[in-house]
């Protein structure tokens, strides 16, 4: 596959990658009852699978970790920094969750948005031409970055309903297990499509591409955890629900939202887990919310 | 769990009719906090319109009681406690004692004519589902009278105590009485409770619990933004409270009646707690 600009964003490149975008964002917004259910009544083996899938379908998480294992050749290299990675995210993931520190879910997104951010400005050697120094320690930003996506994925698991007794502990280290088995899962993936291209000789044109690219994503996804921070924050000042308006969003990003044949988003590995799936034949759509909302008698 | 997100044309029925609508008009009490120090003044916010959004205020001389349960009795704040903006009313009131109370609203009774195509649609949008089954094929009327009326409570637990006041009848015609204090529950625990009618319960009543942000399925796709649940023959429903959030159960009780001034009598509950 030839790397190039245009060439390999076809539309159906966008659509993957909006719906990918879509489906954290969607995640972002809230857990499915399904899921919840399904997390009350199931054990560790649920916290484990979950976290396995938050990890796989989580795109902040991949995105950065894509931006970390883009220049590396060398498999010490890699070792080392997602082992910086791993060291931080299970800190925060397992203190955090552990001594019930959470903090506003969309504003600790917005802020592993900004760690996407960072690494691809830093990617584009963006310190020494635009700020004119060297960049910061790339394993200690790492192992810093990894404090924050690891919070992020305690404010997710403390929505969750972690046992209080004995068990809480084997769920939180269930989930943690089932989050690094799903980034090994991705990382292999990554490297092996780093290695094609990275032997390519369109591979600069490529990371210049692709980086400025995790730049206008973690934008993106900083667009969207404020705006949901938002609601959060300013509920009142939002008369549609949640749920609703995540739906509206979807409508905005047609081009993205549509349905693979089992009804789960595109771009969803698991659409359940995002907190959003669609059974086989389903008709439902996403129309604009209120948009026929019949003219009722008030009861006031 | 015998009121989890299941499949049936109940649930599914209820599913699409409910969706994307948000109900119109219901009536919530909601507290800016559900957990407050003892002996501090509080407020709670009467709402009409949506969950998540109110349309408009209420007026003193539509309040047909207001009592606050606490510590074994029941007092009626007066209307110099009440407060409007644009679109709320508020209540203030004084947290004494530590235990659990109780903040409940009555409104007096409105009559509403419209004709039997908004009626259906109204039923349809609130999910009055027997009723509307039994209009459709039986009405014969041009225009159709609903006298209509709102009892609204809210649970506040006040300093770390405990108490049974959470249960405590209110004297209104319908009311949702929780079977546990909300207060000793953890989410992820089963809560049921009890719709009574004139103190009375009500068997195969339709009864939705929710919050805000609720976003379930089916087994056809379709989306739920809340549980949909019908009591049994003693009154009672459970659900799961699958998170941890501000809850609401609700439900319209509409009955046909033999009246000169109204076809049809609804009484519209609400009750709010928060889960953590």
């Amino acid at each position: 596959m030839r790397v190039g600009c245009r060439s390999t964003f076809s539309s159906r490149a966008w659509i993957f990658v909006v719906g990918l975008l879509t489906s954290g964002a969607l995640f972002a917004h809230g857990i499915s009852e399904e899921s919840r259910q399904r997390m009350i009544d199931g054990g560790n083996l649920e916290y484990f699978r979950l976290g396995a899938e938050h990890m796989i379908t989580g795109v902040d998480h991949l995105l950065f970790l894509f931006g970390v294992m883009f220049f590396l050749t060398r498999f010490i290299d890699i070792v080392k920094y997602v082992s910086a990675f791993t060291i931080g995210h299970t800190i925060t993931l397992v203190g955090a969750t552990y001594l019930q520190i959470t903090a506003n879910f969309y504003l600790v997104d917005a802020f592993i948005a900004l760690t996407v951010v960072y690494k691809g400005f830093e990617n584009l050697d963006g310190f020494r031409k635009y700020l004119n120094t060297a960049s910061p320690n790339l394993l200690l930003m790492v192992l810093l970055f990894g404090l924050v996506h690891g919070f992020g994925l305690s404010t997710r698991l403390q929505q969750l309903p972690v046992a209080e007794d004995g068990a809480m502990l084997w769920h939180i280290l269930s989930f943690n297990l089932g989050v690094e088995v799903g980034q090994i899962i991705a990382l292999v993936i990554m490297w092996g499509l780093l290695r094609i291209w990275q032997r390519r000789g369109q591979f600069l044109v490529f990371s210049k591409v692709a980086n400025a690219g995790l730049i206008v994503a973690g934008v993106a996804l900083l667009a969207m955890q404020l705006h949901g921070y938002g609601h959060t924050a300013h509920a009142d000042s939002f008369p549609i629900s949640r749920d609703d308006h995540s739906h509206a969003h979807l409508d905005m990003l047609d081009q993205g939202h549509s349905h693979n044949p089992d009804g789960s988003h595109v771009g969803s590995t698991s659409g359940e887990e995002n907190g959003h799936t669609h059974g086989p034949g389903s008709d439902h759509s996403h129309e604009p919310p209120n948009s026929s909302e019949p003219s009722l008698p008030p009861h006031y | 769990m015998g009121s989890r997100v299941k499949a049936g044309s109940f649930t599914c029925l209820m599913a699409a009719l409910l969706t994307t609508s948000a109900t119109a008009h219901e009536m919530f009490l909601k507290a800016p906090k559900y957990f407050v120090t003892a002996n501090s003044d509080q407020v709670v916010r009467l709402i009409n319109g949506t969950f998540d959004k109110s349309e408009n205020s209420i007026s003193r001389d539509r309040m047909a009681d207001v009592s606050i349960a606490a510590d074994g009795r029941i007092t009626h704040p007066t209307d110099d406690n009440w407060y409007d903006d644009e679109n709320s009313s508020y209540l203030k009131y004084r947290a004494g004692d530590p235990g659990t109370y109780v903040i409940g609203v009555s409104t007096r009774a409105s009559i509403i004519t419209m004709t039997p195509e908004d009626f259906v649609k109204y039923l349809e949008h609130e999910g009055i589902l027997d009723t509307l089954r039994v209009f459709e094929k039986e009405n014969t009327l041009t225009e159709v009278r609903e006298r209509y009326s709102k009892h609204v409570r809210t649970i506040v637990q006040v300093g770390g105590k405990r108490s049974d006041d959470y249960s405590k009848l209110l004297g209104y015609p319908v009311e949702i009485i929780l079977d546990q204090n909300p207060y000793d529950l953890k989410f992820g625990s089963e809560l049921s409770f009890r719709v009574l009618y004139e103190g009375k319960p009500i068997a195969n009543q339709i009864v939705r619990a929710s919050y805000e942000g609720f976003h379930g399925h089916d087994d056809a796709g379709n989306h739920m933004n809340s549980y949909n649940l019908r009591t049994d023959n003693d009154g009672r429903a459970r659900f799961l409270l699958s998170n941890k959030a501000v809850w609401y159960i609700a439900l319209v009780h509409m009955q046909k009646v033999d009246d000169p001034d109204a076809d049809y009598v609804s009484n519209w509950a609400t009750v709010t707690f928060e889960v953590k």
